[in-house]
């Protein structure tokens, strides 16, 4: 996918900033959660030593990455999906009926948005504290966050394929 | 209520809704229908941060992926040749075992057939074995390994389950062996048979293929002493690996530089993203289940129909089967676990056993006509009909079902190394 389709215009020549924010964060994340993960053993082997809030961190690692990590799926329309029966489509009905399914997850995952930051909301109004004694509602923010981001994702893509459906011209990966 | 919500359900996945948005649509109608405040989902999801296990899942699939981007498959590859050429289908064997190595650590993405199915089909080719069989061969590796030690789905099922990980990373090795070894004994008739012929590059000696990759043939040994022994942990076990393979392929082997790391990370979590996601969905699924009792009540309704363990096994696998080649292996674990195990616990199975008959099904279903996803992918990789893949495909079923059977039937085959 090199070639810019000038028409229907592509990704590749509009990176906008939070893009390398996002991978600039997640490869950061990944880094801590390689490096305590490592250091936790090495620790705990060689010099008996056992950090209490290692662990539960490590997790937190996980989630926030992970959920980044699905954030980024979303932009590359990467999720695990059962594509067999939309194969069965021609193409345009195919991206027609793909544009429905993102339009209906962009209006779940934006019905989710509002009920995390409530979570988050309740966490922070009687919630106590984490590991390091960190307040546990900041570790919960990824929720919302990445529900959001995934929702408006999702419409874009609903948006960005009902136009090309239009334009007769089938997505690239 | 719940039939309509699941047909519902089924309408979404055919529009290609990803998985987890269905998962979270199910469980907010349920909870929702209940009257239960739905701040539940969340603190349900959030209970993923309290799973011992799930740190293993990003640690073994960033080993995968460095493990594919590097040279490994080729080294492993040119070690099979050294050893194995003078064999009756010896390269189809060699080809057989490397994609269940790689696949064990790349899980089912599909990583196999499209990392070593390039570099195999060819070789396969040129050795002369028929190209039906060559296809059908690659296209069953795509899943097969999944048993075997550091699977993602087996792990993904010890977290759904509640089933100790370790205890499933024993208890896959003997039937994984087994459809490795049935496979491999087609092959030796079939290139035995053939015209295929026996090759060696004269330059490429045991002594220099096993110089080359002898670290990377270690890699399992080393992911399963430090989990047998009781050492450490499966999440220590995995960050283990990932230290092993970054030393190995950054520093050794200088295939991947440090500008590539970030891609490689990036690709690693758009994965274990997907997979996580679906995993957060399904914890708050599955609570709402638990909580309205159906396994309970679905239980009582089988239990009327069916009598005996033995045509329960039986059904499980058919159901198992078809789910396998519908969806795919995380959401069908994530799902279909929860509501299976406590049944499957009246039958008197083993939570152990049982995942390995899940793994078995859902290995076998991914290549299994018309919409395995095994024969997808070999489609689009191999540049091949998709019918083309079918025939292919179906001696290699017929072989892996006899296997399933096999390990079915004879729990101690799963069983016998736990305690």
């Amino acid at each position: 996918m090199t070639a810019a389709t000038p028409d229907c215009g592509s990704e590749a020549d509009r990176r906008p900033w939070y893009y390398h924010v996002e991978e600039g964060l997640l490869v950061l994340l990944v880094g801590a959660l390689l490096l305590l993960a490592f250091g936790q053993i090495l620790l705990r082997n060689f010099l008996g030593v056992t950090w209490v809030w290692s662990e539960p961190l490590v997790r937190h690692l996980v989630l926030w990455s992970s959920f980044l990590g699905a954030l980024i799926a979303t932009r590359d329309n990467r999720h695990i999906r059962i594509d067999a029966a939309l194969r069965l489509l021609q193409p345009r009905l195919r991206l027609i009926a793909t544009a429905v399914g993102n339009v209906i997850s962009a209006t779940v995952c934006l019905l989710l948005a509002p009920l995390a930051a409530r979570f988050v909301l309740d966490e922070y109004n009687y919630g106590g504290s984490a590991f390091l004694s960190l307040p546990r509602w900041t570790l919960l923010l990824v929720f919302p966050v990445v529900f959001c981001g995934m929702g408006l994702r999702f419409a874009g893509h609903g948006v960005a394929q009902l136009r090309n459906a239009v334009c007769r011209q089938s997505p690239g990966n | 209520m719940a039939p309509l919500t699941t047909l519902v359900g089924v309408l979404l996945a055919c529009l290609g809704t990803p998985l987890f948005v269905i998962i979270c649509v199910l469980a907010l109608v349920s909870f929702a229908s209940d009257g239960v405040d739905l701040t539940i989902l969340f603190i349900e999801m959030y209970r993923l941060a309290d799973t011992p296990a799930l740190t293993a899942i990003p640690l073994f699939a960033f080993s995968g992926f460095l493990l594919a981007e590097s040279g490994a498959a080729r080294r492993l590859v040119r070690i099979s040749e050294a050893l194995l050429w003078w064999l009756p289908g010896g390269l189809g064997i060699m080809a057989l075992t490397i994609c269940a190595l790689l696949t064990a650590f790349t899980g089912a993405s599909g990583m196999t057939i499209v990392a070593v199915g390039g570099l195999l089909l060819p070789a396969l080719l040129q050795a002369g074995y028929p190209e039906d069989f060559s296809l059908g061969l690659l296209t069953t590796s795509g899943s097969l390994g999944l048993l075997f030690p550091p699977s993602i789905p087996l792990i993904v099922y010890g977290i759904v389950s509640a089933t100790p990980v370790d205890q499933l990373f024993i208890a896959g090795i003997a039937p994984g062996v087994l459809l490795v070894v049935a496979l491999s004994a087609y092959t030796y008739i079939v290139g035995g048979g053939t015209s295929a012929r026996k090759v060696r590059e004269p330059d490429n000696t045991p002594m220099q293929a096993l110089r080359e990759g002898i670290w990377e043939l270690l890699l399992p040994a080393v992911v399963m002493t430090g989990i047998y022994s009781g050492f450490i942990a499966v999440s220590e076990a995995a960050a283990l690996s990932a230290l092993y393979v970054i030393i190995l392929e950054m520093l050794v082997h200088r295939e991947i530089t440090l500008r590539q790391l970030p891609g490689i990370i990036r690709e690693t979590m758009v994965l274990v993203g997907g997979i996580l996601m679906i995993l957060a969905a399904a914890m708050a699924y599955t609570s709402y289940l638990i909580d309205a009792e159906i396994p309970a009540s679905l239980l009582e309704l089988i239990r009327g129909q069916v009598e005996s363990r033995f045509v329960f096994l039986i059904l499980l696998n058919l159901f198992l089967l078809v789910v396998g080649c519908m969806i795919d292996m995380f959401s069908a674990l994530v799902v279909v676990v929860p509501l299976i195990l406590p049944i499957a616990a009246a039958y008197d199975i083993h939570p152990v056993h049982l995942g390995i008959i899940f793994l078995a099904n859902l290995e076998i279903g991914y290549s299994t006509p018309p919409i395995g996803l095994n024969l997808f992918i070999a489609s689009a990789r191999f540049e091949r009909p998709l019918l083309s893949l079918y025939r292919a495909s179906l001696p290699f079923l017929a072989i892996l079902l006899a296997c399933l059977l096999i390990i079915t039937y004879v729990p101690a085959l799963s069983l016998f190394a736990l305690d």
